[in-house]
């Protein structure tokens, strides 16, 4: 799983992380929406 | 959670000592699998009291301040959550990348090497007609010629990607 931090000065603060999941993208899009799945996502 | 656009979503984040960080988000865009727009309406922190643990209490409430004076900065921030498909374009290529910041930002470029050469004289080139068409009266012309130089260093840095 790479993960990058890109940090550029735009016009706005704006930090862009980047994590790449050997998953197929429903299953991440529960993970981050279903509150069940949350709790576990965000550790 | 309650998962729609306007839709509110209330996250409590509970530390080892107790100590309890709510987090309040409204939903901005919902685009299922792909998309997810949320930014924090209001933060405020709520403390777990431990009456009869007053070196407890006081660690906590050392926190909560900390807390409070780390995420003033964050109020009204926009999380936007993205799961593009394998498919997507691929990661722009380090060394390019890499060139172009530099020489974007603060006009560095190796000259040793003589493709970031290139880039930088493409890069100097671009800023010097930017400037040229910033300076120009004709508010029309000038927003056209902005738009095409854009769209060409998009093109440039597009086929450098993964190419080099």
């Amino acid at each position: 799983m790479p993960a990058t931090i890109n940090i550029s000065s735009v016009d706005r603060p704006e930090i862009i992380i980047t994590r790449l999941f050997d998953a197929p993208r429903s299953l991440v899009w529960t993970a981050i929406t279903d509150p069940k799945h949350v709790a576990q996502w965000y550790g | 959670m309650d998962l729609r656009v306007g839709g509110a979503w209330r996250h409590v984040m509970q530390a080892p000592n107790g100590a309890r960080f709510t987090i309040n988000s409204i939903f901005e865009e919902v685009v299922a699998p792909e998309r997810l727009v949320l930014r924090t309406s209001r933060i405020h922190t709520e403390i777990r009291h431990h009456p009869h643990r007053e070196e407890e209490d006081q660690k906590c409430d050392f926190q909560q301040k900390e807390w409070e004076a780390a995420i003033r900065p964050f109020y009204d921030l926009k999380s936007v959550l993205s799961t593009p498909s394998r498919d997507a374009p691929p990661e722009p290529n380090p060394w390019l990348s890499g060139c172009l910041q530099r020489v974007r930002a603060f006009g560095i470029y190796d000259q040793s090497d003589p493709i970031e050469y290139a880039v930088a004289l493409v890069i100097a080139l671009w800023r010097w007609c930017k400037f040229a068409v910033e300076s120009s009266a004709d508010r029309g012309r000038r927003v056209i010629a902005l738009q095409i130089g854009a769209e060409l260093i998009r093109q440039i840095e597009q086929k450098w990607r993964g190419g080099l």
